[in-house]
Order: structure tokens, then sequence, then C-alpha cells
């Protein structure tokens, strides 16, 4: 955040990276030792209720900034992320959601019509399937691949829409409940992705996305990091609404990183002028999406992310319309626990082992006995 | 693991206890102490931290033996366990007679045999995560070994997906890596049996196997000790190529205790159990190494 130097001379901002998958663990014990050798940190929206009954972050509600923290500057949706208890307890800085990404040459090769970009005419996942298959029929390397292989964000919506729930409930989301039907339902349809070689199972995060911009995919499910890549990828491609499941609600992955201050900051002044400048100025919200090419929360830059896609192709035209419509009604957020992190990285882990092969209805009930138990050890 | 001048260091020169030897030692200590120190900081303090760990809650409450009970009792456990047993075993029997071999084929006069040893000793010389990210091309489904097996007529294989194959790449990936590494401690050894042992043997009418049986295999167990525990210990606290691999998977077929502890740490933040779990994993190792030391020993340097 260059910007952040020059509207306050003297500050500036060093960034410090954590391994993604220790980051929450690590920010906890240190949170917890009141560890004063930072003023900000970067938090995910499903550890702030736990972070909250820790005592591990305090709210922004009374700040200048976080007055000014309303639907009017900031996206409804983001606000929810981290409000606890009806207190705002971070800024969301970035949002996401997911479309459905398909290619044009691919799809006219097998005689496929591309899905249209009406979202009363959205496509279930059983119809992406099979019209992938025959993409591949026809030429075609991958026929469906996800952004995110194995990750939980953005499969989420499948059991859920399925009425399978999120796969925590009960006070606090301390229960699991992945065994049930929806999210068998959604197992083995996972599971026929990859048996059926219509995805890869090679291609990691970050590959998939690739092999869709190298032509090599007839659609990709991915989020909208990718837009201008695509747009730059010389391929003729467009863009549809995130996939229901057949008998399902439409629902979405959203959500993205948000920033709080840590309470033992010695520079707590300056820390809060970072987290408004980030979240409520046009120059840090931009300054932002130039390092990481998500989604802004802060309504002018968000409106100016859109227009900027709106004008530079036609398929990211289309993208800027869904986005608007899908955090306005279809997004659900991931469910905030204590337990959220352990939760995840099991899943993941699961999806991975379905994906490979196992049983879906074993792999899920071994899951939820292994997070049962893991549970039981969390802070009471 | 790696003090190879313990390993080939010469069984002479031993002298009778006496007051030079004491001073010897006290000019010994300036010199000794970067290391004790290491040893200290490093080995001893996270071993009694981990083991006072285990016998606390999260909140710091004595709980005596509750992090065992628990870790005992919970499901999954006892799969990482037998895992990880399997994996010493395995990577045992593969490494270390194939170390042995090639240290006899590199310890004769063969052309080119200073260019071969060189290039089997390159894999140590490498990181440990570079190997592993390069096997995870070599072994992917659209990568050489299969496109070789297909060039065969051989079906595709999925290695590191297939939970009945995983822990098997895990041993041939460790292999890889480390037999050139063994070698060398083996090659050593056998250079320092008197050269007069087989040439007498050789005069009584000893063939090449009969030699290295009854002299060279004999005088070999104290390099075969070292390169034996220091197998065991590499192969227990395996750790990089499964986050890099595997992640444990699939189904836990590699789910190895040095990984499961970790994840209990840093991803369940439930450092009590995996303060139990090192503690366990470090007792497995000790089991191991007195039966090898056990097993070995006795008549190493006459």
């Amino acid at each position: 955040m260059t910007g952040f130097g020059q509207l306050y001379p003297g500050e500036s901002i060093n960034q410090t990276n954590l391994p993604n998958g220790t980051y929450t663990g690590t920010l906890q014990q240190l949170l917890g030792a009141h560890d004063s050798s930072f003023d900000l940190f970067f938090i995910d929206p499903t550890v702030v209720s736990p972070f909250v009954e820790a005592g591990l972050i305090t709210p922004i509600v009374d700040t200048t900034f976080g007055k000014r923290m309303t639907p009017r500057t900031i996206l409804p949706r983001a606000i929810v992320g981290v409000t606890y208890k009806g207190k705002k307890w971070a800024m969301p800085l970035w949002t996401s959601t997911c479309y459905l990404y398909y290619n044009n040459t691919l799809l006219k090769a097998a005689g496929i019509t591309p899905p249209s970009a009406d979202p009363k005419k959205r496509w279930t996942w059983q119809q992406v399937a099979a019209a992938g298959a025959q993409a591949q029929k026809a030429g075609a390397q991958w026929g469906l691949l996800l952004s995110q292989p194995d990750r939980y964000y953005q499969i989420q919506p499948l059991p859920q829409s399925l009425g399978g729930g999120t796969g925590l409930t009960g006070p606090g989301n301390l229960t699991v409940d992945i065994t049930n039907k929806a999210w068998l339902q959604f197992a083995q349809f996972y599971q026929s992705l990859y048996s059926t070689g219509l995805a890869s199972l090679d291609l990691l995060i970050g590959q998939t996305a690739l092999a869709f911009e190298a032509g090599q995919a007839a659609f990709l499910v991915g989020t909208p990091n990718y837009l201008m890549a695509a747009a730059n990828a010389g391929i003729d491609w467009g863009i549809s609404y995130y996939p229901v499941m057949q008998g399902g609600t439409p629902m979405t992955p959203t959500d993205s990183w948000g920033l709080a201050a840590n309470p033992s900051s010695p520079n707590m002044s300056a820390a809060l002028d970072a987290i408004g400048f980030a979240g409520l100025s046009q120059v840090g919200a931009l300054d932002l999406v130039a390092a990481v090419s998500n989604l802004p929360t802060y309504i002018p830059a968000f409106t100016q992310e859109l227009h900027v896609l709106g004008a530079t192709s036609y398929p990211t035209k289309v993208a800027a319309g869904i986005t608007g419509y899908e955090l306005a009604r279809t997004a659900v957020h991931r469910p905030q626990s204590v337990g959220y992190a352990i939760f995840e990285a099991t899943i993941d882990q699961t999806l991975a082992s379905i994906k490979t092969g196992q049983n879906p209805a074993q792999a899920l009930a071994q899951a939820e006995a292994t997070l049962k138990d893991q549970f039981s050890r969390l802070p009471k | 693991v790696r003090t190879a001048h313990e390993a080939t260091r010469p069984a002479s020169g031993r002298k009778p206890a006496s007051r030079r030897i004491s001073r010897d030692t006290i000019a010994a200590i300036p010199f000794l102490l970067p290391i004790l120190s290491a040893v200290v900081l490093f080995r001893l303090l996270p071993f009694v931290t981990a083991i006072v760990g285990s016998l606390r809650s999260a909140e710091h409450h004595w709980v005596g033996l509750e992090n065992y009970r628990y870790l005992v009792t919970s499901p999954g456990f006892t799969q990482t366990v037998k895992v990880s047993l399997l994996f010493v075993v395995l990577s045992l029997l593969v490494q270390i007679p194939i170390a042995l071999g090639l240290a006899l084929l590199f310890s004769q006069e063969i052309r080119g045999g200073a260019a071969m040893r060189t290039l089997l000793f390159v894999p140590a010389t490498v990181s440990i995560v570079s190997s592993a990210i390069i096997f995870r091309y070599v072994f992917a489904s659209f990568g050489p070994a299969n496109a070789i097996l297909s060039a065969l007529g051989i079906q595709k294989q999925p290695f590191f997906d297939s939970p009945h194959q995983s822990l098997w790449m895990l041993v041939i990936v460790m292999a890889w890596i480390n037999v050139g590494y063994l070698m060398i401690f083996l090659m050593a050894g056998l250079r320092q049996v008197p050269e007069e042992y087989y040439r007498a043997a050789a005069i009584d009418g000893a063939r090449y196997w009969r030699r290295t049986r009854t002299i060279s295999l004999p005088l070999l167990r104290r390099q075969l000790l070292f390169v034996t525990v220091g197998a065991t210990l590499s192969a227990f606290v395996l750790f990089a190529p499964v986050q890099l691999l595997t992640g444990g998977g699939p189904q836990g077929s590699t789910n190895l205790i040095m990984w499961d502890s970790y994840e209990r740490a840093f991803v369940a933040n439930d450092l009590p159990a995996a303060y139990a779990e090192i503690t366990i994993l470090t007792a497995l190792t000790l089991i191991f190494v007195v039966i090898q030391f056990a097993l070995l020993r006795g008549g190493t340097d006459e």
C-alpha cells in the first residue's frame, strides 16, 4: 500500500507472510501471547467469532471508520461476514464470488449452446458435467475443472443447496454434520467428476485455471481473479452463473480476507489509520486490488472495478453483472466456528480422498468421526 | 545423523584412562561448547518441553496422562502408528541392502566407478523439497513414468494418488535420496578393512562371496549400525515429502506420525496432543535404535 505513506508521511506498512496452512494457528498463538511485534493482521471471516470468544480482537465499531462502515460504503454482505454479536470486528477488504467460465470454441466443436447470461436459466452441475463430457468427445482435454480443487470454499454451496447444511451446526457451529443425504449426494457427484475423467487428478490449485486459459478445458468454475487472465489469454471464452445442484436452491461462495488491529499494538492509532485507508478510501482499496486482483468491498472502488471489467471485454462485462446479482441474492458465508480451521483442513483432505477413489460414504463418516474427536478438544 | 566422523573414526589409538585425558578433556571443552549448546538448545530443550507439554492441558493445567489417553483412543492414531512403523521397516529393507550392494560394487576396481559413485551421491546434495517436487512430476498421471508405462503397453498407474501405492512411492523417494549417502559410509568402512585379510583368505582359496561374507560384512558392523540407525531416524521423522506429495493421504495411507503431530499442533491447534505424539514418536524411535544396537553390537572393532 504505497499510497498510505503518501497520505500519512513517516508511516509505512511492512508485510510478513506466514504459510497458509498454519496462518490461523500462529496468529492465535501470537495474539494470545499479547505479542506486540505487529500492528495489523489479515483475518478470515470464519475465525471472527472464535477470536472474539477468545478475547483476541477488539471491536472497531467505535472508531471513526467503524462508524463509517455502513452498507452505503461497504458491500452489505461483507459487513455481515465480520459482524458478530451485533458488533463489527474487522474491516472487510475483498469479496469474492464464483462464475462458470466456458470455452466457446470447444463448446461449438461439440455442438453445445453455451449457458445463458440469464440467472433464471442457471445451469445445473449435472448439465455442466454432461456438456463437459460431450466437449471431451469432440476434442477438449478436460470437461470441467475447478479453480480450487479439493477446497471447501468452492464446493460449500453444493451440499448446502440440497439442504445438507454447511457441515457445521448447533450453538457456536460446534456440531459436525457431514454424513446426511445431501452431503453424500454431493460427495458422489464430486467423485464422478474425477472417475469419469471430466476433471484432472493432477492439476493443482492455480494450474486448473492455466489449463482453461490454454484452451484445454470446456468449463472452469472459478473466482473473479482469473477474469483478466482469461481476457488476455487469446481464447474465445464466455461466462455464466455458478451452477446449482439439480433440485437445489442457487447458492454461491463468497467472502475473502479482512483487516484487523492487534489489541497489543503499540501503534494503535497508526494501525487504525491504515485500516481506514485500506478499507474506506478509493486509493487504498485500489492499491489492494492492484496487489491481489480480488474485488474490493469499498463500494466506490467495487463500482469502479466492475466498470473496468465492463469496459475490458464482453465476458468480463457479463461477469460484472453476475457479481452484483450473486452478492446480493445467492452468496452464502462459510460457517463461523472456533473449529473452522480444523473443519476446513479435514474437509479438504476428505475431498482429495474421495477424488482418488475412496468410498464417499466411508470417507465422510471417517471425517465426521475425526472432527468430532478433535472438536472435543476445543477450548470451551 | 550427519556425524560422519563417528562412523569413520579409526578404532585404534585407545589409551588407558589417565590424568592426561582429563587435561585433554578440559582443553576440549571450549571447542565443544558451541555444539554442546546447540544440542541442549535444539535437541534436549525441545524434548523436555514436549514431555512437560504432554502432561499439561492447553490452559497449562497438569492433566497427567490425559493427553496420551486421548491420543491412543483417538480414531486414526493406531493407523498412524501402523503406517509409520511399516514405512520405517520398508525403508530399511530397501535402503540398507541397496546401499550395501552398491558399496561392495564400487569398492571393486570397475571402469567408470568414480563417475557412477558421484552420480549416486548427487541426490544427497539436492534439497529434499526439490527432490519431492521432481518426483511429483515424474509420477503424475501425465508424467514421464506413466508415459513409459503407456509406451510399454502397461496401464497407467495412480502412484501418489493410490492408497495402495503412495506409501511405497514415499519409500522409493527416500531410497533415491538416501542410498548414495549411506553408500559412502559403507564404502569408507570397507576401505578400513586391512588388505592382508583378503590376501590371506585368497591364499586359503576363499572366493569373492566367501570373503565378503566372512571378512567384509563382520568388519562392517560398526558402519552398518551407523547407517541403519541413521536411516531409521530419518524415516521416523520424515515430513517434507509427506507435506509436498501426499498430505498424509490418500485415505490416511501416508499419515506418518511426524505429519500427524504437525497437523495436530498447527492445524487443529492442539499442542498438548502434538507434544504427547512427539513423545511417543521419540519412545518408538529409541526402542528401534536400542534393538538395532543389540543386534549389531559386539565384536565390532577387532
